[in-house]
């Protein structure tokens, strides 16, 4: 019997069987499901944050609070990570003043300060995260406006109580209405809106629910002294790693030695995600390994069942002339189309899902890998060959003179 | 055409060994019918099992047109099966959800003839049993005479040199078992080689000659089974004589087995 044969006699079985069949089936489709969404979602989370840390920039370098304590030199890996102290932030407004001004590598310098507040506008109010910058912040983090301006330098010499409103604070105080010329208390103190930027999505920072004015501004109306971040803006990507060094001196120079600081690089956070994917990864491996042996098992009770069931017709087929390698072929097709129909609906219902997530988290792309597709089909297809194998195995022992007796 | 020589079969029970054949020798002629009467458990399935080639006894020989059979492989066996030997069997052993057609074709399936040939084998072989206008009815749904009839077309499919048939009528009803008889007497005339086990003697007696067997034994042949063999052939000759001369007919075919070059020198 040809191979085409046996697979046209297992799916004939299969239909005859179809309750089991669908009972095995589920296990493997929820197998592949969990293996190729999940491999799917780590895949397209970090391809948007690769994206999103390129978009930002590969010659930016962020300065943040925090110790890390064992780092070894020109290394940032996973237990670099690991030992990241929190401390409370020393850094300041003339870090970053001091940074621009003696390293010439870097084209811009911008701190940032922050601090929940309400914000109120008539009747209506929300909570903020109240944010104070300079005017090269819309440049580093290349913000898009929906109304307005973003502040300038004229806002930060003069004080003048500008503000910028993110897309989410607009729409909680203003709903469709126009904001701009409009004003907003926040401490206590009137600001006039002078711009609102655009939705945006970047993982790991949060746009929408701000309200930006000057930093000094901030530091005047709470009682915040230290920048929580500053951005510096290298002007040449090759540059990135003497720069960082010359940073370093200077802000470690200015708090007298006292290292409560770190410098991340764009390309150290990647290498950093690169880390953190690849341990979830196997993570995400491992337990669709367990889930796809579980569901192996599943299929192979089900055919030792069917087994059983069709004795008397394994040996009948015997009788006819059906030789070993032919029943054996038969149940093995059987395992096999049951895992890869399982297999199939799964990957069907895991990319509905990323594509589900896509329309509600924007900022993750919906990309279904092909490497995805084929280890899902590969774990399928060992599966339905191995956890298959004694079910055939014990076809091929039925002896058809006990068989035929079977009852 | 077949001959068993000295076939012993048994099965343990403990320590003990129930004999189920008992020195069986056997010649069957080519176009021969026999029929195989005897009361249950005298071992009558067993030598059909035997004959089918399912079942392997515990010493003793069988020759099958002039080759030995009971050394060859489990593959070569289950080719031999498929296309030397048709099996009719008490049950009908169809496959309840396949259609008539399918049922038919299941030998097919193991040989490498196309779809097409298949599906004109099945035509043929159901029209014989006159089941063609049945081919897509699901074997369910069949009465005991359409089933057997089916089985019958089944065991003829492959067109093989051998046909056994164990108790094909013992499930039916007088009419459905007088409708088979007549399929089997076509059979005969058709000089198909049949080896029909039986307790029913009206079955028997449309055989070429009969056979009893009790205990194990081959205990003599039933001349009344079938009077009117006047047609009888070379073989049915054979039929007449002794159960000494039926297994001095196997030792000589065993003989030829022996030395396949001067068989395969004396064919035409």
């Amino acid at each position: 019997m040809r191979l085409a044969r046996s697979f046209s006699a297992a799916l004939h079985s299969m239909w005859d069987y179809k309750g089991r069949t669908f009972l095995a089936l589920i296990g493997m489709l929820v197998s592949s499901l969990l293996l190729a969404f999940l491999l799917a979602l780590l895949h397209n989370f970090q391809t948007s944050i690769e994206g999103q840390v390129q978009g930002f920039g590969l010659r930016q370098i962020v300065a943040m609070p925090g110790r890390v304590l064992n780092r070894k030199i020109g290394q940032f890996d996973l237990s670099t990570l690991l030992s990241i102290t929190t401390l409370n932030s020393t850094l300041t407004y003339q870090d970053a003043v001091n940074v621009k001004k003696r390293v010439p590598g870097v084209v811009a310098a911008v701190p940032q300060t922050e601090i929940v507040a309400s914000a109120h506008y008539g009747q209506k109010s929300t909570e903020i995260l109240y944010t104070g910058t300079t005017p090269a912040f819309d440049k580093v983090f290349r913000l898009t406006l929906a109304e307005g301006r973003w502040l300038d330098q004229t806002d930060l010499q003069s004080m003048a109580q500008s503000i910028v409103l993110g897309a989410q604070t607009k729409q909680a105080l203003f709903g469709k209405a126009d904001a701009v010329g409009k004003t907003v208390v926040i401490k206590g103190v009137p600001f006039r809106v002078v711009g609102v930027l655009a939705p945006k999505e970047l993982i790991g920072f949060n746009f929408d629910e701000r309200a930006y004015t000057e930093y000094p501004m901030v530091i005047d109306t709470t009682n915040v002294r230290h920048a929580s971040m500053i951005f510096f803006t290298v002007s040449n990507h090759a540059q990135v790693d003497a720069v960082s060094g010359q940073i370093d001196a200077v802000i470690s120079s200015d708090h007298h030695g006292t290292k409560d600081y770190m410098l991340v690089k764009a390309d150290e956070a990647l290498h950093i995600v690169n880390i953190l994917m690849k341990l979830v990864t196997a993570v995400t491996v491992g337990i669709a390994g367990v889930s796809f042996l579980v569901s192996g098992i599943g299929i192979m009770n089900v055919m030792l069942l069917v087994v059983n069931e069709r004795t008397r017709e394994i040996g009948l087929r015997k009788a006819v002339g059906a030789k070993s390698y032919q029943v054996l072929l038969q149940f093995l097709a059987e395992a096999l189309i049951i895992s890869l129909a399982g297999s199939g609906i799964g990957l069907g219902a895991s990319y509905g899902l990323i594509k589900l997530l896509g329309y509600y988290f924007a900022a993750i792309s919906t990309q279904m890998p092909g490497y995805v597709v084929e280890y899902s089909l590969l774990f399928s297809i060992l599966t339905g060959l191995v956890f298959g194998l004694a079910p055939a195995l014990k076809a091929v022992r039925i002896q058809p003179v006990d068989a035929l007796r079977y009852e | 055409m077949i001959a068993l020589k000295s076939v012993t079969k048994h099965i343990a029970d403990g320590r003990r060994k129930i004999p189920i054949l008992d020195d069986v020798s056997l010649f069957i002629d080519k176009g021969e019918f026999v029929s195989v009467i005897g009361p249950s458990g005298s071992g009558k399935s067993t030598l059909l099992n035997i004959l089918g080639l399912l079942d392997k006894p515990a010493t003793g020989n069988y020759i099958f047109a002039g080759e030995s059979v009971l050394g060859l492989s489990s593959g070569r066996l289950a080719a031999f099966r498929n296309q030397r030997i048709g099996f009719v069997f008490q049950m009908f052993m169809l496959l309840p959800r396949m259609n008539v057609l399918e049922n038919v074709e299941l030998p097919l399936l193991y040989s490498s003839l196309s779809r097409r040939e298949r599906r004109q084998r099945c035509k043929e072989a159901l029209d014989q049993v006159g089941m063609l206008e049945k081919t897509r009815q699901r074997a369910i749904h069949l009465s005991g005479g359409e089933k057997q009839r089916v089985a019958i077309a089944r065991a003829l499919v492959n067109n093989p040199e051998l046909i056994l048939a164990d108790e094909p009528t013992g499930n039916l009803d007088d009419d459905a078992k007088h409708a088979i008889l007549h399929i089997f007497s076509q059979l005969r005339r058709q000089g198909r080689t049949i080896v029909m086990v039986t307790h029913d003697v009206e079955s028997a007696r449309i055989a070429d000659r009969c056979l009893r067997i009790q205990s194990g034994r081959i205990s003599g042949y039933d001349f009344e089974a079938n009077p009117t063999a006047s047609v009888a052939s070379a073989a049915s000759a054979a039929s007449a004589a002794s159960a000494a001369s039926a297994a001095s007919a196997a030792s000589a075919m065993l003989q030829n087995a022996a030395a396949p070059t001067d068989r395969e020198e004396a064919r035409p």
